[in-house]
């Protein structure tokens, strides 16, 4: 909150700053009384919104899911044809052919793996782009790179932009959440990832356990509702003779978050009580799968519709590891080594709950204001790192999007006949994040804010927006 | 972009002449003051090209005929121009420049001015396309902003109020026509004035004197009571933590610790506590570690100023990146980003990929500083005062050098002394020798073969033997797990087990097998053989109930026996006196057979006579398993007279009792060295070498006796077992293997030679000596030293206490290798590229360990990395940014040459390369040479065959280098001991080592792969544009350009913060950009008032603060007088005192300190408050920063995340803040703590009193009383309630108040 503001009526007051998880855009546009703050004057009419990004922590192998190649099972055990850029691990070895088998999925006849049959079951739901790049190739860099727009800490998450830019449709639940289950933990780079960064401090991502008894920290009172109701009513009290000789907006905002903070005890246990959901749903997200992995992404992934449905701007899912080819807590889908092995299991982990959202989405005609993103930080090499793992491949890769107002059912840009360099169309995170704006009715380039002289931006000074994928 | 002044100035030309009917003073008004501003501000959409509202500005008649508003400008009539009216913001609508800030009012007075006179204009023709304004009419321009200009000094407006800050104000308020609040009560000033200074709550019994005290002085008390404490500098050190992105970690994957990043934490707080002039401050921050007199702190015996760079070392670095260049790219820009804004409130990193957008900073200005930054290199620099860096210094290498004198002297004798006992030494003769080592050769392998196959043969043995320890370079067991642990100071050298005859011995861990029939064996060395008791070899109960053992001389002086628990199982066997000379070893074997017989050999043959068991109990002991041990060197636990004196060359112990002929095979296979050879396979190789042997035989039958001279005979190696064996004399270095391809035109390095120069030495334990035959004194042992250099760089020469890093030149790697000839013990090699200084190892960050006593060759496969520029580097653990190994051990190194290369195959192999071996073809040669060597070495004159020549000697046991050789020397020694025995391990903190600078070159839009020309290091264009001296990295010169006050933004940039911590906001409310985004003073006058003052008052952060808290204006309340809020919305004027939130770390320290627990202990390494042992009593400043998990509640109440400086922070309201405060379990517990406090039988009405009153300074007034009571009725009607639950919410309810969380 700024000292600048100007004063206000009491009641002009409440309402203006009742910033909670809500103020669009409000604090900064008053703290900043310069030009250039500030989110688009008018809103443009768009479908979408809401984001679901499920972030594939440490990297999916695009030439074996979203990108096959076959010039890859053509040249198998061959030395790459072409020069090979630095990697992470130094240790390259030769083109390796997938262990997936390619097919063309749904009336759209996208061409996609075997790898995630379920989602690929999606494909006319699918906006597939093959022509992703990324400036950085080690972890914590390249999750940095793709939650904010810039490789390293102190910047917002996307995340944290779009509650900026849009506000919350719920006062009572934070409008940018993480969810984690199981033994999911933040990316490389911690929970920086999530930040606010020099945002407001209410769009910072609150991080959601979808299994935990505590779903969020501090959220549990630990006493009983009377009794709470008793203190805020104490410190109502007294705390409002002190409002009224302070005369401060920030201190009538302090107050008013209580309010705020109580009504939250409620609303979040209740967001994630999935008993509240039929078995016929848990059954198709994977609740009760024997594979835990599944059954506890499946708990995120059926949570995430919830916050969805109940207005929260942005949820992010994270993987939980299988444990295999160095694909840790952090970054499960690292497999620098038994690939087949370690990406088979992390995608059993997350091909039906994501499958599932996606129908339940679309049949709760959910899909149409929500997108829901599925990329990890870079792709993976086609040539093999030892003998049967990947390196990081920043160079091209594949994510997709589903709902919001994309062209389903479509591939946009492509990669090499190898998959290493993106050749067609390449594409930037800076377009990718300008799109995702764009269709959430927010301009790329007028969503900043005023930090230490500068105006920053979630695309720095890049982007623009991939029309041709557009509906 | 890139501009030049050219097209400008080509441009002017042909209008002087059409322009003549200008008044000169006009022209140039108009050239200097108009011109540049249209062209930088206005041309963009008002030219040829572009002409928004159908306007032109970039000729006379465009510009006089207007667009759709109208004409721009009435000439003569500034106020009625629609251009004044714009660049004003006079007018509703236009509002100009677009989109950018408004103009400075010196400018706008410019154009005013220009109006009024008539605008007078040359530009008579309209050009036909865009301008690119160049950078010297930006820089023209941008010039005229406010921060730039000169500190003024202001007169001091009239008023009754005695501090001139409150007239600057007061002058102000009066003409805003507002009326000032009333002072503020006591209680609501010295919370205050207490948060302000410490970021602590006052104490009741502070609260009780200052309310007690009445004088006028009370307040000024205060003050000073609070400046001085030290918990001030806690707090204002905090504040500086947010301009330098404090961390205690890099972030990015695995978050690595910035070793002993506190030093640089506590140094913030001593200097603030110290009120360390704020020029030197900055000087310290800047270039601490190149001041010519540090600020040495007294008490600790401090560098303070070496510690001021740490801040440059508190970057996030990324994880072994791919591109170490980008990755320098953003550190450096970074650091610019920090030092620019901290210091200067200016946005430098801004212009990176461009001239910047706003202010008068180009991107050649950016890159200036980007020379100087990565010019210096990120290293863990030296932070003890310059004198105890220095102790004894002097003294040490006096007596070093009278070491060398005294050892040289002893050298010399024992030289002398060489020829009786080379002419013991075998194979002495030309021909004969050679044919007699060949013969031995040939027999040793046979006799080996011959060995091991008898062994193989023994059908009940099992491998032969279970145990055996060589003693090469540690105790382990070759083969099976009784690793010999050295006790009692037992000692290694020359693979050999030393034992002192005084305690020293060795012994292993329990036995691994049951032992009863056995074979003793082991190689031993007498150096005295008036010698009694001691046990070479034993097994042991570990009860130390049983033993068999080979004794030396127990029951008869110089013989051998089989000792025994008591005799049990020994008799006296009737071997020979042992006589074997001092300088040879015995080989000593005891066999215990199944059925008890127990027979010693003695050299092969049998000592004595064997005997078998007189009764039962001087039968075969069974030594059990795991119930049984191994000593060397002593006869059994416990005994008299137990140890032995001399050396143990190796020892086996076999679970059989060998038969005569192996035992004699053994003796004449002789001792064996590294791995057990597999048995040779019978394939011919065998037989050939009998053939020989035979023929050698008979060679030898007839050759000529012994001529006494050595020439070839000493050539070979094959022997060098013996300790006189000369062929270690010539054993002085193998020459490399020359590079097979054609060198390549990279740098190589000769470290021995005066190319030396060009590496960079840092820390006190480089000497920088170059020569050969430099030494270490041992600091223990008996020995004075174990080795002499070669010539090169060697670390720790005077003490291993001292740190030391040695780089190299900075160089572009073109090779796929570098091989690098290093010796020393526990340092690591490694390659820095582009400054990155963590390495993971692997080929992406090649580096090696160096652990060898011998120059030897380490190559780096550096092909990942080449064509990027790195140097290399040398360090032990302490002195490392990203150590290898455990800190606190002592180590050291040396270099000798660097070799650049492709193909791994053409890395330079082998030992040292040395010297022509010298020629000694004679005895007398050999004494002649190490004479002459000891004599030259002595007067520190040795070249390198001669330090070779000695160290060789040295090593074989030629040379004594013995602490008790003579008198004189072991009392140098001791001496020198005692000296080095106080010296300290240096403190280490992050820093900048300085090395030659380089000039940068320009990015072109800011893309690392695009270099353009080299800028020079330099300051800031705008304020002095010479370049800095090339030497150096440049930060001596950036510290005193920065550190002064010529230039006017640094105290201008300083007194703004400390106003801004004291009023709530700065003069300038962007207290980190004073440039053209940031806003401007509010009061300019009171800030140059203030600026001066702060220079004359010698740069006193404490005189300011004082002057700032005593005005009326921090008196003030909080609360405004009528009316003045709906004028002064912003409260710009300060007719009132701003109500502040608490930092987060003032919260957490005030409940710390509410619940009592505040423990005052200050500085060392940060606290762990998120994981066991979750410390949670010191004050927040000492808590532990991990960049990848921020202590969520000072991230809840806006504590600053560690990446760019963050002078204001946020205080910014959400719900997560109250559900913190409302249940977070720290919370919680706080106000139970804190409600135990209270006094039990006092009344509720003032259990509640104590709490307000810590909480909030004050006592509850009458209606809060009256709600508490209601509170407490309620907590207390609760089934549950018990008095310390009812008291434990009740004070958690005040921790929640509003009035707790703010200050008011």
């Amino acid at each position: 909150m700024s000292n600048k503001m100007n004063p206000l009526s009491r009641r002009e007051l409440l309402r203006r700053c009742s910033l909670g998880f809500g103020g669009i855009a409000l604090s900064s546009l008053l703290s900043s009384p310069a030009f250039g703050a500030g989110t688009t004057s008018t809103k443009p009419k768009t479908k979408a919104k809401n984001v679901i990004f499920c972030y594939m922590s440490g990297g999916v192998s695009h030439v074996d899911s979203f990108d096959p190649k076959p010039a890859l099972t053509r040249l198998h055990g061959q030395s790459m044809p072409v020069p090979i850029q630095r990697t992470v691990f130094n240790n390259n070895g030769k083109v390796m052919g997938s262990p997936w088998q390619a097919k063309r999925y749904g009336k759209s006849g996208l061409e996609m793996t075997n790898l995630f049959p379920q989602i690929a079951e999606c494909a006319d739901d699918l906006t597939l782009i093959r022509s992703m790049t990324s400036k950085v190739s080690e972890h914590a860099q390249g999750n940095y790179f793709f939650h904010t727009g810039f490789p390293f800490m102190g910047h917002p998450s996307a995340g944290a932009w779009l509650t900026y830019g849009l506000g919350s449709e719920n006062q009572n639940l934070p409008g940018f959440v993480v969810l984690q289950s199981g033994g999911a933990v933040v990316p490389h780079g911690g929970v920086g990832l999530f930040s606010n960064g020099y945002l407001p401090g209410q769009h910072q991502a609150s991080i959601l356990k979808a299994d935990g008894a505590l779903a969020l920290a501090n959220i549990k009172p630990g006493e009983a509702d009377a009794a709470q109701r008793r203190r805020l009513g104490f410190i109502q009290e007294i705390d409002q003779a002190f409002a009224e000789t302070a005369r401060e907006p920030q201190v009538e905002a302090a107050i008013r978050n209580y309010e705020t903070a109580y009504r939250m005890q409620a609303a979040v246990p209740e967001v994630c009580d999935l008993n509240e959901e039929t078995e016929a749903t848990k059954q198709m997200y994977g609740l009760n799968s024997p594979d835990k992995l599944t059954a506890s992404y499946a708990r995120q992934a059926l949570l995430a519709r919830r916050l969805v449905e109940r207005g929260v701007r942005f949820v992010e899912l994270s993987c939980l590891t299988a444990g295999i080819g160095a694909g840790g807590a952090a970054n499960p889908w690292d497999q620098h080594g038994a690939i087949a092995k370690g990406h088979g299991a992390m995608a059993h982990q997350v091909d039906q709950p994501i499958a599932a959202l996606l129908k339940d989405l679309k049949q709760r005609g959910l899909l149409e204001s929500t997108i829901v993103i599925f990329s990890g930080e870079f792709g993976r090499t086609p040539f093999s790192q030892g003998s049967d793992g990947r390196d990081h491949n920043p160079y091209g890769f594949s994510l997709w999007v589903a709902g919001g107002g994309f062209k389903a059912g479509t591939a946009f840009g492509a990669t090499d006949e190898l998959g290493y360099y993106a050749v067609d169309q390449p594409l930037t995170v800076y377009d990718f994040w300008a799109t995702i704006l764009h269709q959430l009715g927010l301009d790329h380039e007028k969503l900043t804010y005023r930090f230490g002289g500068r105006d920053f931006r979630l695309t720095d000074v890049h982007g623009h927006v991939i029309k041709p994928i557009l509906a | 972009m890139k501009f030049s002044a050219a097209p400008l100035a080509c441009l002017l030309l042909p209008w002087v002449g059409m322009a003549a009917d200008l008044k000169p003073a006009d022209l140039e008004f108009f050239e200097s003051k108009i011109r540049p501003v249209l062209v930088s501000e206005c041309y963009e959409c008002h030219d040829a090209k572009k002409q928004k509202a159908d306007l032109r500005l970039d000729y006379r008649d465009g510009l006089i005929k207007g667009g759709e508003n109208g004409p721009t400008i009435v000439a003569g009539n500034a106020q009625k121009s629609l251009l004044i009216q714009s660049i004003t913001h006079a007018h509703e609508d236009l509002q100009m420049p677009k989109k950018r800030p408004k103009l400075d009012a010196k400018i706008i007075a410019d154009f005013v001015s220009w109006v009024n006179r008539g605008a007078p204009d040359p530009r008579t023709a309209a050009p036909t396309d865009s301008i690119t304004p160049a950078w010297a009419d930006l820089l023209a321009v941008r010039k005229n902003w406010w921060s730039f200009q000169p500190i003024v000094n202001p007169s001091i407006p009239a008023g009754p109020a005695s501090s001139p800050i409150d007239r600057f104000l007061n002058a102000k308020i009066i003409a805003a026509k507002l009326t000032a609040a009333a002072k503020a009560d006591k209680a609501t000033l010295l919370r205050r004035v207490t948060y302000t200074l410490t970021g602590l709550p006052p104490t009741p019994a502070e609260i009780a004197a200052f309310q007690a005290d009445t004088s006028t002085e009370a307040y000024a008390r205060v003050i000073d009571r609070l400046l001085a404490s030290p918990r001030y500098g806690e707090h204002f050190a905090r504040h500086w933590m947010d301009l330098v992105r404090y961390a205690d970690t890099h972030g990015s994957e695995g978050d690595p610790n910035i070793p002993q990043s506190w030093r640089y934490r506590d140094y913030l707080i001593r200097a603030f506590n110290d009120n360390v002039p704020y020029d030197q401050f900055v000087r310290e921050q800047i270039a601490g570690d190149l001041l010519t007199q540090p600020r040495v702190n007294p008490a600790e015996q401090l560098n303070e100023s070496a510690l001021g760079t740490g801040h440059f070392r508190l970057i996030e670095h990324g994880f072994q990146p791919v591109d170490t260049l980008d990755e320098q790219v953003r550190n450096v820009d970074n650091q610019i980003d920090v030092v620019s804004k901290t210091f200067l409130g200016l946005t430098v990193s801004c212009a990176r990929c461009h001239d910047h957008k706003f202010d008068p900073i180009s991107q050649a200005d950016f890159y200036a500083f980007y020379g100087i930054f990565a010019s210096s290199r990120p290293g863990q620099v030296t932070v003890d005062s310059p004198e105890q860096l220095g102790l004894h210094r002097e003294k040490l290498s006096g007596l070093k050098q009278e070491i060398r004198e005294a050892l040289a002297a002893q050298w010399r004798q024992q030289a002398k002394d060489l020829p009786a006992a080379l002419n013991r030494v075998r194979g002495q003769s030309g021909e004969r020798g050679k044919l007699e080592q060949r013969l031995a050769q040939l027999e040793q392998t046979l006799a080996g073969d011959s060995f091991r196959q008898s062994l193989k043969a023994e059908k009940d043995a099992g491998p032969a033997p279970i145990h055996w320890w060589t003693f090469e370079s540690d105790g382990r067991d070759l083969i099976g797990k009784l690793d010999a642990q050295m006790q009692g100071g037992a000692r290694l050298r020359n693979g050999r087990l030393i034992l002192d005859g005084k305690g020293a011995f060795a012994e292993t861990d329990a036995t691994t097998e049951p032992l009863t029939a056995k074979t003793l064996e082991a190689w031993v060395q007498l150096p005295t053989l008036a010698q009694s008791g001691g046990g070479v070899l034993t097994i042991e109960s570990i009860d130390g109930k049983a033993f068999d053992s080979i004794v030396y001389a127990e029951r008869q002086p110089q013989r051998w026996m089989s000792g025994s628990d008591n005799g049990a199982r020994t008799q006296n066997v009737g071997g020979p006196v042992e006589k074997t000379p001092p300088t040879e070893l015995v080989h000593v074997a005891i066999t215990y057979a199944a059925d008890g017989k127990t027979t010693i050999y003695r050299n092969g043959q049998p000592y004595g006579k064997s005997y078998s068991p007189i009764n039962a109990a001087g039968g075969l002991h069974a030594f059990a398993q795991a119930k049984s041990h191994l000593l060397f060197g002593r006869r059994h636990t416990g005994g008299n007279n137990s140890f032995l004196q001399g050396e143990i060359e190796e020892a086996r112990l076999y679970n059989f009792a060998l038969t005569a002929d192996q035992i004699a095979l053994s003796f004449q296979t002789g001792i064996l060295r590294g791995e057990v050879p597999a048995v040779a396979a019978n394939d011919g190789t065998l037989k050939a070498a009998r053939e020989e042997a035979d023929k050698l035989r008979a060679q030898l039958k007839e050759s000529a006796p012994s001529d006494g001279k050595l020439t070839a005979g000493f050539a070979g190696e094959t022997d060098p077992t013996h300790p006189l064996h000369a062929s270690g004399l010539r054993r002085v270095g193998l020459r490399p293997n020359p590079p097979k391809a054609a060198p390549t035109d990279a740098p190589d390095w000769d470290l021995a030679s005066a190319t030396a120069t060009a590496w960079s030495q840092h820390g006190n334990g480089m000497a920088g000596r170059i020569t050969p035959g430099e030494f270490r004194v041992e600091t223990a042992g008996p020995d004075v030293l174990r080795q002499i250099l070669p010539s090169g760089l060697h670390s720790h020469t005077l003490s291993t206490k001292h740190s030391a890093v040695l780089t190299s030149p900075r160089f572009k790697i073109t090779t796929d290798f570098i091989s690098v000839q290093v010796m020393g013990r526990g340092a690591t090699l490694r390659l820095i590229p582009d400054n990155y200084p963590l390495s993971p190892g692997g080929s992406r960050f090649p580096k090696a360990g160096v652990n060898s006593e011998r120059a030897t060759w380490l190559t780096l496969d550096t092909a990942y990395r080449k064509g990027s520029h790195a140097y290399l580097e040398l360090t032990l653990p302490d002195d490392s940014p990203n150590p290898d190994g455990k800190l606190g051990v002592a180590g050291w190194f040396g270099v000798r040459q660097v070799r650049f290369h492709d193909g791994k195959v053409n890395a330079p192999k082998g030992e040292a390369v040395i010297v022509t071996a010298p020629t000694l073809n004679t005895v007398s040669d050999v004494t002649d040479a190490l004479v002459d060597a000891a004599q030259a070495w002595g007067r520190d004159q040795a070249n390198e065959a001669q330090a070779a020549l000695l160290d060789n000697a040295l090593r074989h046991g030629v040379l004594d280098a013995g602490l008790n050789t003579s008198p004189k020397l072991a009392q140098l020694v001791t001496e020198y001991r005692r000296l080095e025995e106080a010296l300290k391990n240096p403190r280490r903190a992050p820093g900048f080592w300085e090395v030659p600078g380089f000039d940068q070159p320009l990015y072109t839009r800011g893309d690392h792969n695009k270099p353009a020309e080299p800028i020079a290091r330099r300051f800031l264009e705008i304020l002095d544009a010479k370049p800095f001296k090339p030497t150096g990295s440049g930060r001596l010169e950036l510290a005193t350009k920065i550190g002064s006050a010529d230039n006017p933004l640094t105290a201008r940039v300083m007194v703004n913060r400390l106003w801004h911590h004291t009023f709530g906001r700065g003069l300038v409310g962007t207290v980190d950009n004073f440039g053209r985004l940031g806003d401007q003073p509010t009061h300019p006058e009171l800030l140059d008032y203030l600026a001066k003052r702060f220079v004359q008052e010698r740069w006193s952060v404490k005189s300011l603060l004082r002057e700032l808290l005593l005005t009326e204006a921090y008196q003030r309340s909080s609360t405004p007088a009528e009316g003045t809020t709906t004028q002064d919305g912003p409260n710009d004027l300060l007719s009132h005192m701003r109500i502040r939130r608490l930092e987060g770390e003032a919260l957490r320290d005030s409940f710390i300190a509410l619940a009592g627990r505040l423990d005052a202990r200050m500085y060392g390494p940060g606290d762990n408050a998120l994981a066991p042992p979750r410390e949670q009593v010191r004050r927040s400043v000492y808590l532990l920063i991990r960049r990848n998990t921020l202590n969520p509640l000072i991230t809840t109440f806006d504590g600053p995340k560690p990446f760019t400086t963050v002078g204001r922070r946020d205080s910014t309201n959400v719900p997560v803040q109250s559900l913190t405060l409302l249940n977070d379990p720290f919370i919680i517990e706080t106000a139970r703590r804190w409600s135990e406090q209270l006094e039990a039988n006092a009344s509720d009405e003032s259990k509640v009193n104590a709490l307000f009153l810590q909480a909030l300074g004050r006592p509850a007034n009458a209606k809060e009383q009256a709600a508490a009571t209601r509170y407490l009725a309620e907590l207390k009607s609760t089934p549950a309630a018990n008095p310390n639950q009812v008291w434990a919410d009740f004070a958690q309810s005040v921790l929640n108040l509003k009035e707790f969380l703010y200050v008011k």
